[in-house]
């Protein structure tokens, strides 16, 4: 910051300075109407001379000049009115635009809502099994399941879109089905079904798809009938407990050995004969065991479970006798490699837990499909590993 | 803070209002503009030519520009007069240098009376550098605040106050 200083006095002298001056030997300056004069003068002397160059040369007049640039101003001017104009009008639809969008989109989510109303808001009944029927459903046979509630949201949808949510327990699982009343509608949890697989009960093709979160299993299914799309989340502790859950529901009858837990798996030596196999080697493998869980999918799926160990690696393998089968692990493998043992792909991908690294394969063999998971301390185990399976 | 911006206002309407009707041809606001601006342009013109004759000679160029050009008219005249008489000076530069020995003999001719102070203060302006002097001229003349000024030669606000209070430290040792 500069230092001020008082500048009073310069200003006057600056003020002062100019009266004492004299120009042209004159002590002052003259009266206006002499400046006047002058300065008419020499604007016409200069015009004259203008004027006479001008004719000389052949060039236009200063005055002409002038007027050309007046002209071309006035021109630009009015184009610039134009432009401004136009970009106002512009700017005024974009907002108007946005506007029209936030609008629409704040009465959308206003549907969207459905989904998540608070629990105070839904009329919450036990459930009229007859009146459902009546009302066309194709019912499901609910009342197998524990304190059937539903949760009749219609109200809140908008358009031809009608919402019906059904709760209940089954067998110390939970489930929640909602039917909604437009075929065209997809849930948002479609996404789910991208890595599930299509099993057939009974007349009906289910869609499924399963995740885990910590103890629980999440499966996820779906199916449309009379136009109207089903969409259940059944939340179990028990893998096997969703085929069972279907059974009833559509009250058929699919052979189904559910998932038991470890003490009760049926472990066997594993006779290389009986697997639905020819090519692969196994006897590099120590303490083989095979979990033969066949008729665990659809009628025509048989899956196999083989474990093993491969040196300290510990092996699971499931091989699943259908090719259109889509494993639902197979999401696993949206981020992993291709590799090239001699004349077979193989899509792999590692995740590390602790001192462990994951191997996960998956690779068709014979028309099946294999998944394996090689749990070792060694990030470069899965290699010797695919090698001696594949007796390369 | 309101009066201000009324008060404003009011001059910017002047400023138009003046400079429309000079436009128009009206004698009174020409009057009017020559008494208000005369004396301030000449002074600008004498202290950037430094030479009383050329500042006489550009000056009706400057009244000629103003008066009759087609220039748009910024929204502060003192401004406005200040970019013209400054603009004309640079146009004049040219003819200068061709009639210099003219122009020196018409000079010698002039009889100037300068007071002791005048001599004075015209010294330490010689002696200030282009920018400096445009400095003084624009803030004591034009009534440029520290902020326009800056604006105007693209200095920073501290360096134009700067150099604006070193000057007038060399005008109070010489005053």
């Amino acid at each position: 910051m500069a230092k001020k200083i008082d500048d009073e006095l310069v200003k006057n002298v600056l003020r002062s300075h100019i009266k004492q001056l004299g120009f042209t030997g004159k002590e002052s300056y003259g009266s206006y109407e002499e400046f006047s004069a002058e300065l008419d003068a020499r604007i016409e002397a200069r015009k004259i001379a203008d004027e006479a160059t001008a004719k000389d040369f052949g060039l236009p007049t200063r005055s002409q000049i002038i007027e050309v640039r007046r002209n071309n101003r006035r021109i630009a001017r009015k184009k610039q009115i134009w432009i401004n104009t136009v970009a106002v009008a512009m700017s005024a639809v974009l907002i108007f635009s946005l506007i029209g969008i936030i609008l629409y989109f704040n009465i959308r989510g206003d549907d969207d809502e459905v989904f998540n109303i608070p629990e105070d808001n839904l009329i919450m009944t036990v459930i009229d099994y007859d009146t459902l029927q009546e009302q066309g459903f194709f019912v499901p046979n609910i009342s197998s399941l524990d304190n059937v509630i539903i949760r009749r949201a219609d109200d809140r949808v908008s358009g031809t879109t009608k919402l019906f949510v059904i709760m209940g327990d089954f067998d110390g699982s939970r489930m929640t089905m909602r039917i909604i009343f437009h075929e065209i509608f997809e849930p948002s949890d479609m996404s789910y079904f991208q890595s599930g697989s299509l099993i057939d009960v009974g007349e009906y093709t289910v869609r499924v798809s399963n995740t885990q979160y910590n103890d629980e299993y999440i499966y996820r299914m779906l199916f449309i009938q009379d136009t109207k799309t089903y969409y259940i989340e059944f939340t179990t502790q028990n893998r096997g407990e969703y085929l069972l859950l279907l059974n009833t529901l559509f009250s058929v009858t699919i052979e189904n050995k559910p998932n038991p837990p470890d003490g009760d798996t049926v472990k066997t030596e594993i006779k290389i004969d009986e697997l639905p196999t020819t090519t692969l080697n196994f006897d590099g493998l120590d303490d083989m065991t095979a979990r033969r869980v066949d008729h665990r999918e659809t009628e025509n799926t048989i899956m196999f479970i083989i474990e093993g160990y491969f040196g300290d690696s510990h092996m699971t393998m499931r091989m699943i006798v259908d090719s259109e089968y889509i494993p639902s692990d197979a999401s696993y493998f949206g981020g992993g490699n291709m590799l090239q043992v001699n004349d077979r792909f193989v899509r792999a991908n590692i995740t590390q837990n602790g001192d462990n690294y994951i191997h996960r394969f998956i690779f068709l063999e014979d028309m099946k499909w294999c998944y394996v998971e090689l749990v070792s301390l060694d990030s470069n185990e899965y290699l010797p590993f695919l090698y001696d399976i594949f007796q390369q | 803070m309101f009066p201000i911006v009324i008060q404003m206002i009011m001059d910017k309407d002047k400023s138009k209002n003046l400079m429309s009707r000079i436009r128009e041809g009206d004698k009174e606001a020409h009057r009017k503009f020559y008494d208000i601006y005369r004396d301030n342009i000449f002074k600008a013109l004498y202290f950037m030519t430094q030479s009383f004759y050329i500042a006489n000679e550009i000056l009706y160029r400057v009244f000629e520009k103003i008066l009759y050009g087609n220039f748009d008219i910024l929204d502060n005249l003192n401004r406005f007069v200040w970019k013209m008489t400054k603009d004309s000076v640079s146009e004049y530069a040219g003819d200068y240098r061709k009639t210099l020995t003219q122009h020196k003999e018409k000079e010698a001719a002039a009889t100037i009376d300068i007071s002791e102070q005048g001599k004075a203060f015209d010294e330490v302006m010689w002696r200030l550098g282009q920018k400096d002097r445009e400095i003084i001229l624009m803030h004591m003349l034009f009534d440029y605040t520290f902020q326009e000024i800056a604006d105007d030669i693209g200095f920073s606000v501290s360096k134009v106050e700067k150099r604006y209070y070193k000057a007038i430290k060399m005008f109070k040792e010489k005053l």
